[in-house]
Formats: C-alpha cells, structure tokens, sequence
C-alpha cells in the first residue's frame, strides 16, 4: 500500500515538471485528495453501545444497587480488562480521485469517485467476583463469579461516491488560491457488525452455566453524499499544486439490508445443549428501541440490526457518515 | 460403564449380547429390577435402555427403600439439627454405596455415622467426596463395601447452618438446576429413586410454628418443641417432598375441601391474597379430575403462596406464585405422580403440563418438520437438571402429539390413560413414546429420536426467552413481617422487576 502511494506521489511530481497551472489556462487536470473526517453513525454504533451500556447496567449498576440495599451481606469486586469498552466508529479516512476541466479562470469542474472505508475492533471484558450472604436470597447463599465478554467487536462501514462537482476560486493570488468546492453524488455502502458475547456463571459449589452467542449482520444500500469545502490551493511546481480543504460533508444511505447469520450455544456443568444456528439472506436493517426494566431502574436502549427480531422494530436505520472534514490533495494540471 | 455414550440406533452386535446377559443377569436377582417390564418391552426396539440401565446402576449404586428423618430447627440459633436413618440394598452389580447430602460434600457437616450397627469414623472412615462422571453433583462413596445380598442401615448425624435473618426452614427444590432435598437430608437425587419417607419435623423455642408439607402431616405434639410428622404414605422421589416451617403469626391459612381434596394454602400475612387464588383452584381442580383422573394425592394439596417469582411443584404441594399456581398444580399429575425416570427425561413432565395449561401460547403450534435436538441427549442419565426447551420446543411436540391424535380433547384422554397406568412406575422419554404407539398406534419412535436424541442443531429458531417458571419460588416475606424481626428487604426495593 505504501509502495503505491509513492508512486502515485512520483508520478505527480514527475508531471508536475511539465510547465502551465491548471487554474491559469482552460485545460484539463487530476486530483487527489485524503482526508480525515469525524464520523459517528449513530444508529450503526448504537447496538455496541447498547451492549456496553446493558452489561453495565444489568451487572455493575445491579450488583452496585443490591451491595447498597444489603449493608455488608452482598458485596462484589469487578475486576475489568485495561481498555475494556465496546466503542463505536468516530473518525474515518475518505479518499477521492477526480478528474476535472478547467472552464475559466476562476471555475472547474470534475467527476470522481470518494472511498471512506472504517473499522473498529473493541473488547469488552468484565470479572464479577460476588459474595451472596443475604438471608432473603432466593437461591442459597454463597459466592458466585460472572464472567461477561464481548471479544473483538467488530463494526465496519465502507462507501463508495461518485461525484459531480464545481471549484469556484474566489481569491486568486502569486502565490495561493482560495475559493470553494461543491460535490454530490449516490452513495453506496456496505457495512457489518459481528457480535460475539461469552457470558459464564459459576456457582459456589461448582455449578456453572455458560452461553455464547454470536451475531454477524452485514448491509448494503445506497444514499445520497453531499460536500461542501473550503479550499486553498498552493502551487508547487508550474503544474502541481497543494490543495488543502475544510468543510462538511454529508453522507446517508438508507435501506439497508443484507446477509445475516446467528449461533448460540448453550452448556452448564450437565449438559451441552446443541447449538442453534440461523441464516438469513436479505434482512432489512432496522432500528429498536427497548427498555430494560430492573429492580434497581430502568434502561432505555436502541438495537440495530437485520436479524428477524430486528423486523420487529419499527425504527428507520440510517447509515448516517456524515461530519466535519479535513482534506489534503495534490492537483496535477495535464 | 460410567461415561459411556448411549448408542439408540444401530448397536453392535456386542451390544445385542450384553443386553441379553444383563437382562438374565436382571432376572435372575433375587430382588426384583428396577423396570423389569418396560426393560424386556424396551429390547425388542431400543437396546440401549439396558445401558442406561447400567449406568444408572453404576452411578447410584444403591435402591432406597425408607428414609426416616428427624430435622429440629433451631430459629434462634439459624440451625438444623438432623438424624437420618436410610434403609437400602445395593443396585444390581454393586458392592460399594453411595449416597447424595450436598453439605456433607461442601465440609463437614457430619458427627456420627454408623453403618449396619457400627460406628465409624468422619469422614476418612465413613465416606470419601466422589465426582460422578456426566453430573455436576458430587457424592458421599462409602469407603467400605457391602453384601450386596442383604438390607442395610445407614444412620447419620449433623449439623446444618441455614442463613440467619427471617426464621424460616422450607425444601427449596430446584429441578431445573436438578438440586433436590439432600440439601436437608441423605438421598438419592435421582426421580426414579422412589422411596418411603418419614420426616419428623421440630422446632425449638416458644413461638407457634405453622407446618405444610407433602402428604399427611399430623401434629405430633411434644413438651420440648412443636413436631410434625410428614409421611407421603407411599413411595415418592426424594425431590418431590415439601415441607415449609413458618411462624404461625406471620402466616395465613385457609382450609378447605375443592372437589373431594382436602386443600390447605397458606400465605405471609400481608403478601399474596389467598382468596383468588383458591377461586382459581374451585375451578382448575374439578377440571383436571374430570379431564385426567382422581387427584393422585389422597391427602390432598397444600399449598404456600408466594407474592413473586416462579413456582416448584412437590408431591401434594406446592410452593408457588399465584401466577404459576394452575402450572404447579398440574404437575401433581406429570411430575409428583407420573414421574420421569432420570432427570433428562423430565423434559416431558415440564412439556405436557405447558400444554395442557396453555403456559406459553405462542407456542401451542406443531415442531417444524426436521426439528432435531438434543434435548435429552444433551445430558448424561445420570445427570441433574432437564432442558430449559421442555417449556417450548417440548410443548410444540407435544401438540404434533395432540394433532396426530385429533385435538386437544384426545390428547388429553391419551394423558389421562398415561397416567392411569403409569404413574409413581418411573418411565422415560421413549417409554412415552411407546405408551403413545400403544394407545393409538402411531409410531413416533423415529420422530422421537429425531426430537430429542439427534440433535445437531439447525434448527431456524431463537432462543427461548427465560420466563417466570423457570425461576424459583422467592419465600421472601412482605416488609411488614420482616419488620417484626427488625429485618429489612435486602434487594432494591420496587416490584415488577428482576433480581
């Protein structure tokens, strides 16, 4: 990858040799840009954060509650892996290549294509080490240990754009120029999340419960990006400039649906109960919003997803990569 | 062999062999056999039924015939004082005892412990602490072995602590977990151990005890403490017995006759209202006695009623939520009387009764073709416990069962038949099978594999949500009884939530 980056750098400045700047002459001329841009789908995010938010809350919140309300006859360590915590995608990379033609001294115009691909593993890993001495229990008493675990959840989102777009230089300086760029275009997208959850119970004479469960979604759909930036350009050689640029860039794809499998399976210190498998070939992606109800409070959450229990929701997924955006290019004038 | 895989299909031929000797072997004890019957009927189709057998035997090692018990709680001191004598023979093949007492397997709980008159030494003369291959639950293995021609008496003394707090002393069964009494007492906690139970109940100090219990329970009166007797009056498994010791002031009682059945249910004073709940049975007992047979339990029902939670039902009781009440009730039928024959199999007792109470009505639909599982080959025989998929994929089978009869009103006569015939014989899940060839002619024998022995799953469903039931009865008082003994509930206080 670094290889071709260079080369691509090369063959810029090995044309770059050549005399005449683009935004002096009618002509044509390439462009390249990378960017990084802030980036939160919320609804793409929502079901790691609905499970980072769930475990905290049925678990730490519910031992914290029952330790508060025992006085000393219920207690509970945590013992947490460093850098334990499901996260969500914040931040991504776009890049675009275009091609362009200049139509006067201060307007261009161009077609090209912006990839913005992002990932993001994150774990997360929780030890609950309980002590249960209460007299009103309804199992007896003892300690317990739960082991709660989300190894390496995985979210991704990629989308491809083609653009149509205009460059207006407002300010035509030696040295610099400064003006403004303007792109649209379909997004196509695609995404994924794999959930894996191990979750284990041991009792204190031995017993011991043990699930694992796991749930890989993926999605396709198409959008509308839409992106608006400030730019300076900085002419390096007499056909190669600098191009730096800051503005926004909307991005949202709606209707999604795609392939989807789920797998659970059950054991305790008795039995292997055989697992349970399902695929399904075109969920649609959807929005839930649920409600934990718990002797200590109330949870509110949002699940997404495309499983056959997400067809029960009723709330629009929106694959929103929508955000402020930084961009650095080269602009070659052929 | 322990840990030996049970084979359903397509036995080798050594398999034919052993079966065969086995069961010359069986017939020629001079004790009868646990199952002879359904053995000889299980071979011409099912040859692994000998195995199970075996295992079984090897496993349990011995065959209960009494159990005398005398329990005195102390409230004050938050103890259990037991004395336990058990008569038994040893199981075909089998010389060295063993016997379930949970406490006596967590530390040593034990004083005395003196074996056919003699006195030995605990633990390291007694018993050692055994795993059993395939179970999750431990066992006291004699150190010595026995004529295996002859009864013996094992007479046990101990000492258990109970939590302090609110003075109560009750069986807490749990059969989906698979723990059973011998938390309070030496069994076998296996259903098909049935056994003839005596437990002389006794509470220490001045204040007034109320007393439930499995069958008869007569107040036997006592200058020193307050003594029940509690006698099931037949052989019953050791997981099936109730008993619940409740201070008498905290506690209401309503007694009573529904249908011809003595009925008693209790409940905490200021927790779950009675009334409506012994409206419910006025109209749930005439039912199953019309619609399945006479009550099976002479000495009627006693029921405890809890405010929340679940509910365990035990032979002629019930400690129970008055939302899990019709559920528990039924089980007198499947469960306390017709009883399975290892834990595994009690799928069914779990299945028929969510169908014939209509526990979860979304699932009142026929399995989907080709469902397999391993809902009863998932776990060994000897194992504790059943599969959480009894409560759904079990009732949708049983409703294929009900359609391929004609309806709900022939399934029904079909379980009333089953029961009539074959309760307190422990029988297990392709003996049902088999009873349903015989009544009606449909051979579900293929299906019934495919159901519950041959599971890998693929099956295109989710996971069953846990549901109430399955949760353990919660004997929690109401917070003004708690306030009586300067106790306060030590769980978040708010109803209609989880703990």
């Amino acid at each position: 990858m670094k290889k071709r980056i260079a080369l691509v750098m090369l063959l810029f400045l090995a044309a770059g040799l050549a005399p005449a700047a683009r935004n002096r002459q009618r002509g044509w001329f390439i462009a390249g840009a990378a960017a990084f841009s802030l980036l939160a789908p919320g609804d793409l995010n929502a079901r790691a954060l609905a499970q980072q938010a769930l475990t905290d809350f049925t678990y730490r919140a519910g031992y914290e509650a029952q330790q508060g309300a025992a006085a000393g006859a219920f207690t509970y360590v945590l013992q947490e892996a460093e850098g334990s915590g499901l996260k969500g995608i914040s931040g991504g990379f776009p890049f675009a290549m275009r091609i362009g033609r200049v139509l006067g001294p201060r307007v261009a115009v161009f077609a090209g294509l912006q990839y913005l691909g992002r990932r993001r593993t994150s774990t997360l890993d929780q030890d609950y080490l309980v002590s249960d001495r209460r007299f009103d229990q309804v199992t007896p008493p003892g300690d317990y240990r739960v082991e709660i675990a989300y190894p390496d959840y995985f979210l991704s989102a990629r989308a491809w754009m083609p653009q149509l777009g205009v460059t207006v230089d407002l300010l035509q300086k030696e040295n610099w120029t400064a003006g403004v760029s303007l792109a649209a275009g379909p997004m196509f997208a695609a995404m994924r999340i794999i959930e894996a959850q191990h979750l284990r119970r041991t009792e204190a004479d031995g017993y011991w419960t043990e699930s694992r469960t796991l749930y890989d979604m993926k999605g396709k759909g198409v959008g509308a990006a839409v992106e608006a930036m400030a730019r300076l350009a900085l002419p390096l050689l007499p056909r190669l400039s600098l191009d730096l640029a800051a503005g926004y860039a909307l991005r949202i794809g709606s209707r999604f649906s795609g392939p989807g499998a789920y797998e659970y399976h059950y054991r305790d210190a008795n039995a292997a109960r055989d697992p349970v498998r399902y695929y399904w070939e075109d969920g649609e992606w959807q929005t839930r919003r649920l409600e934990a109800r718990r002797l200590w409070g109330d949870l509110a959450y949002t699940l997404s997803g495309n499983d056959p229990a997400a067809a029960a929701g009723n709330g629009k997924f929106r694959l929103d990569l929508s955000g402020w955006q930084l961009a650095l290019g080269l602009a070659l004038a052929l | 062999m322990m840990g030996t895989r049970i084979r359903l299909a397509g036995a080798p031929v050594f398999a034919w062999v052993r079966t065969a000797w086995l069961g010359l072997l069986l017939l020629s004890c001079s004790r009868a056999p646990d199952f002879p019957s359904r053995a000889e009927a299980w071979e011409n189709d099912y040859p692994s039924y000998a195995d199970e057998q075996e295992l079984l035997n090897d496993a349990f090692r011995i065959d209960i015939a009494a159990i005398d018990v005398t329990l005195t709680y102390h409230p004050q001191d938050a103890a259990v004082d037991g004395r336990a004598q058990v008569r038994f023979r040893m199981r075909p093949g089998q010389r060295r005892p063993r016997i379930h007492f949970d406490p006596a397997c967590r530390g040593q709980v034990i004083s005395a412990w003196r074996l056919d008159g003699r006195d030995r030494e605990v633990p390291g003369g007694a018993y050692r602490v055994v795993d059993v291959a395939g179970s999750s639950q431990q066992a006291l293995e004699f150190v010595e072995d026995v004529d295996p021609a002859v009864e013996h008496e094992l007479v046990i003394s101990y000492r258990l602590v109970l939590p302090g707090g609110y003075p109560r002393f009750t069986s807490q069964v749990h059969d989906l977990k698979g723990s059973g009494n011998e938390e309070w007492f030496p069994t076998l906690n296996t259903p098909h151990e049935l056994a003839r139970h005596r437990i002389t109940l006794r509470v220490v100090g001045d204040v007034p005890y109320r007393c439930l219990g499995s069958g008869k329970v007569e107040w036997a009166g006592n200058a020193a403490f307050q003594e029940w007797i509690l006698d099931p009056e037949r052989e019953v498994a050791s997981y099936t017995l109730m008993f619940v010791l409740l201070p008498e002031a905290d506690t209401l009682l309503k007694e009573g006759m529904i249908a011809g059945i003595p009925v008693r249910m209790a409940a905490f004073a200021g927790g779950a209202a009675i009334d409506p709940a012994w409206a419910e049975l006025e109209s749930w007992l005439p039912q199953l006695v019309a619609e399945i047979g006479p009550f099976p339990m002479p000495r009627g029902l006693s029921v405890f009623l809890t405010g929340s939670s679940g509910g365990m039902e035990y032979f002629g009781g019930t400690i129970s939520s008055p939302a899990a009440l019709s559920h528990e009730v039924f089980h007198m039928y499947f469960a306390c009387s017709a009883v399975a024959r290892t834990y595994r199999d009690s799928w069914w007792d779990e299945a028929i009764t969510s169908w014939y109470d209509q526990t979860y009505p979304d699932y009142l639909v026929p399995i989907a073709d080709g469902y397999r599982s391993n809902m009863v080959s998932g776990r060994s025989p000897v194992a504790v416990g059943f599969d959480v998929r009894a409560y759904y994929q079990g009732t949708q089978i049983i409703e294929t069962m009900a359609r391929l009869l004609g309806g709900r009103e022939a399934m029904t006569a079909f379980l009333s038949d089953v029961h009539r015939r074959h309760a307190f014989a422990p029988f297990s899940t392709m003996d049902l099978a088999g009873y349903f060839r015989q009544y009606s002619g449909i051979d579900l024998g293929r299906q019934f594999r495919d159901w519950f022995y041959e599971g890998q799953g693929d099956a295109a469903v989710a996971p069953p949500a846990p549901c109430g039931f399955e949760s353990p009865p919660d004997l929690t008082p109401p917070e003004e009884v708690l306030r009586r003994y300067n106790l306060e509930r030590s769980r978040p206080d708010r109803s209609g939530g989880e703990s």
